[in-house]
C-alpha cells in the first residue's frame, strides 16, 4: 500500500505529529510505502494537522483521512488512541 | 531551490570579518568559533525546515516572479494567506531554536523595497522596481540570507542627518559615478550580519529635501570591499567557551548582532533601489517597521513557548506542579503569549494589497503586537523567574560540576524531586536564565523599533476624532457643520 503523508506547517500543534506517524510506520506492514511529495497516486493520504484548525489541504476528498489535533475525520479521540484508530481504519483500506 | 543547509557558511566567505574582542582569533576557523557558531546554527534552521515534510506547508512558498518553489523567507507576500502563514511559520521555527533565527528582517526589507520602488517609479519613471524584481529573483533562486539594514547610528537624535557634526552617522552617498555610487556610513545592531550573504540598506528616518544624499537604498554582498563588521557582545557571552552554562548551546541568544561599517563602498546601479527621493523615505520606514513588528507576535511567541515549557518542567522538577499559585502563574504566561500571537494573526488576516501587489499587515495590529512584546515578554520572564527560584542566579559553573570533589556536592545539594537527575534540573535552569536574560529582553524592547515608535503609530491609527464623534452621537451633542 502506498500511503501519502501531508503535514500542516506545525506552528502550534497540540499533538505530537511525528510520533503519531512513526508509530503507524512501525506497526503497519513492512511492504507499505510512504510518500510526502507526490500524493496523486497514493492508495490513501493521511493529512496530519497539529490542531483542530486543520490548515493542511487534502489533495482530494477521496481516499483521505484527516487528522486534526485529537480528531480523525471530525471524530474526537484521546491522543493516545489516535494511532490505534488510524491503524484500524487503514486495515480496511 | 538551492539547498545550502549547514554548508551555507564557508570560512573563506567570512575572511573579511573583523571581530574586536579578545576571544576571537581570526587565524581560527571562524565558522566554528564558539561566539558565532550558535547564530549560524540558528540561521541554518531556516534552511533545514524548508526540507522537512513536517514544516513544508509553512516553510515553502511559490515565487510569483518565477513560479518556482522557494524558501518562504525569500517570498514576496501575495495574499492574506501568506500574511497569516508568516507568523505561524515564524512561531514554528522559534519553537525549534528557542532564539532568534535572524532571517525575517531581510524578508521584510525585500517586501518593503519591492513595494516602495514600484511607487517611486510611478512618480518619476525610474526603473527601481525592475532592479528590485531582478534582485528578488536572484535571492530566491540562490536561497540567500539578507540582512535588513535599517538602523543608522543616528548621532544627535535632535538633528537631521545633514546637520550632524559628523556627516557619516547616517548612511549616505558620497559620490555618483558612471557605473554606480559610493556610499559611506554604518548600520547598527544588524541581526544576523555575521552569517548572512547580503545586506539590503534602507534609510532609517523620514527625510527632508536637504537630506537628499541620505535617501538611499541598495543591496550588496557582505564581503564587498570596504565593508567591516564589528561583532557585538552579549550578556554572559564568555560562557560560549563552554557548553552547559550557555543554556542554549546549539542556538545561542538573539541573533549575533554586528555594527556594519561602509567605508566608501561601491554600489553598482543595478543594486540601487532609491536615490534621493526623500518624500518616499517616511513611507519606506513605516512599511519596514510594520512588516517587522508583525513578526514579534510570532518568533518571540515561539521562543516563549520554549520558556513556558522550561518553566513548567522546573515546577515539575521542584515538586510543585500542582501548587495553585504556580499553575496560575503559568496560565498567565500562556495568556500573555497567546495574546501576542492573536494580534499578530489579526494583522495578517486584516492585511491589504499595496499598489505593487504585495500584501502588507494591518498597521494597528502590527504595532499593538510589537508594543505588547516590549511589555509582556518582561512580565512573562518575571513569572518564569518567580517560579524557577534563585537557583538560576547562583548556580555554580559547569567546570565546578565536572570537578571530582565539588561536582558530587553540587549534584547532591541541587537535587530536587526524586528521580530527576540534578544535571537535567541545571540544564533547564540555564535555559531559563538564557531565554530571560539581558540580551534577550533588550532585543524584545528595541528590535523593530523602540516602544514609543509604536505608540505614535497606535495614536495615529486610533482615529480619535471618530471616537469622539461616537460619544457625542450617543449623548446628543450636535456636530458643528
Amino acid at each position: 500500500m502506498k500511503i501519502g503523508i501531508k503535514y500542516c506547517g506545525g506552528c502550534n500543534p497540540v499533538i505530537d505529529r511525528k510520533r503519531l506517524v512513526k508509530r503507524l510506520m512501525r506497526e503497519l506492514p513492512d511492504d507499505c510505502v510512504y510518500e510526502y511529495f507526490n500524493l496523486d497516486n497514493c492508495d490513501i493520504v493521511l493529512v496530519v494537522n497539529g490542531c483542530s484548525l486543520a490548515c493542511a489541504e487534502a489533495p482530494s476528498k477521496e481516499n483521505t483521512i484527516t487528522i486534526a489535533g485529537c480528531t480523525i475525520d471530525g471524530w474526537t479521540y484521546p491522543e493516545k488512541e489516535l494511532a490505534d484508530q488510524l491503524l484500524a481504519r487503514l486495515s480496511t483500506t | 531551490m538551492v539547498c545550502f543547509g549547514h554548508l551555507l557558511f564557508k570560512p573563506e566567505a567570512l575572511s573579511w570579518l573583523f571581530i574586536l574582542h579578545n576571544y576571537m582569533d581570526l587565524t581560527d576557523n571562524i565558522v566554528d568559533n564558539p561566539f558565532i557558531r550558535p547564530h549560524i546554527n540558528s540561521a541554518a534552521a531556516t534552511y533545514d525546515i524548508a526540507f522537512d515534510p513536517e514544516y513544508m506547508d509553512l516553510a515553502v512558498a511559490t515565487s510569483h516572479l518565477t513560479g518556482e518553489k522557494i524558501n518562504r523567507f525569500t517570498h514576496i507576500q501575495q495574499s492574506r494567506d501568506d500574511m497569516v502563514k508568516k507568523p505561524k511559520f515564524l512561531r514554528a521555527i522559534g519553537r525549534k531554536t528557542g532564539t532568534c533565527f535572524q532571517r525575517c528582517v531581510g524578508w521584510d526589507a525585500l517586501n518593503t523595497v519591492y513595494s516602495v520602488s514600484y511607487e517611486i517609479d510611478q512618480k518619476y519613471g525610474t526603473d527601481y522596481h525592475e532592479r528590485v524584481c531582478n534582485y528578488v529573483k536572484y535571492i530566491q533562486k540562490n536561497d540567500l540570507m539578507v540582512v535588513g539594514g535599517m538602523t543608522d547610528p543616528k548621532g544627535d537624535r535632535g538633528l537631521p542627518p545633514h546637520k550632524q557634526p559628523d556627516p557619516d552617522l547616517f548612511v549616505h552617498v558620497v559620490e555618483k559615478k558612471e557605473d554606480g555610487i559610493i556610499v559611506r556610513g554604518a548600520k547598527a545592531h544588524q541581526t544576523g550580519a555575521a552569517n548572512s550573504h547580503e545586506i539590503l540598506v534602507m534609510p532609517t528616518v523620514s527625510l527632508k529635501p536637504e537630506d537628499k544624499d541620505y535617501a538611499v537604498s541598495f543591496a550588496l554582498p557582505l564581503d564587498t570591499p570596504g565593508i567591516t563588521l564589528i561583532f557585538g557582545r552579549q550578556t554572559n557571552d564568555e560562557r560560549k567557551l563552554g557548553t552547559l552554562d550557555q543554556g542554549n548551546p546549539t542556538y545561542g541568544v538573539v541573533g549575533g548582532e554586528a555594527l556594519v561599517v561602509f567605508n566608501d563602498v561601491f554600489v553598482p546601479w543595478e543594486r540601487v533601489f532609491m536615490l534621493g527621493e526623500t518624500e518616499f523615505v517616511g513611507m519606506l520606514v513605516e512599511r519596514f517597521a510594520t512588516y517587522h513588528r508583525h513578526n514579534y507576535g510570532a518568533c518571540k511567541v515561539g521562543v516563549i513557548d520554549v520558556l513556558i515549557g522550561a518553566t513548567a518542567l522546573m515546577a515539575d522538577y521542584n515538586g510543585v506542579p500542582k501548587a495553585s499559585h504556580i499553575k496560575d502563574k503559568i496560565i498567565e504566561m500562556v495568556y500573555l503569549n497567546e495574546n501576542m500571537h492573536a494580534t499578530s494573526l489579526a494583522a495578517g488576516y486584516e492585511s491589504r494589497a499595496l499598489p505593487a501587489g504585495n500584501y502588507y499587515p494591518h498597521t494597528m495590529y502590527a504595532n499593538i503586537t510589537k508594543q505588547s512584546i516590549t511589555r509582556y515578554h518582561y512580565e512573562i520572564c518575571r513569572l518564569a523567574h518567580d517560579i524557577t527560584g534563585g537557583f538560576i542566579a547562583t548556580l555554580p559553573s559547569e567546570k565546578d560540576l565536572a570537578h571530582p570533589v565539588v561536582g558530587p556536592m553540587i549534584t547532591k545539594y541541587f537535587q530536587a524531586t526524586a528521580g530527576v537527575p540534578t544535571l537535567d534540573r541545571i540544564k533547564i535552569g540555564r535555559l531559563i536564565e538564557n531565554v530571560t536574560g539581558g540580551t534577550s529582553l533588550v532585543e524584545s524592547m528595541h528590535g523593530a523599533g523602540s516602544p514609543q515608535a509604536q505608540r505614535v503609530m497606535i495614536l495615529r491609527d486610533a482615529n480619535l476624532e471618530q471616537l469622539k464623534k461616537l460619544a457625542k452621537d450617543i449623548v446628543g451633542i450636535d456636530e458643528e457643520e
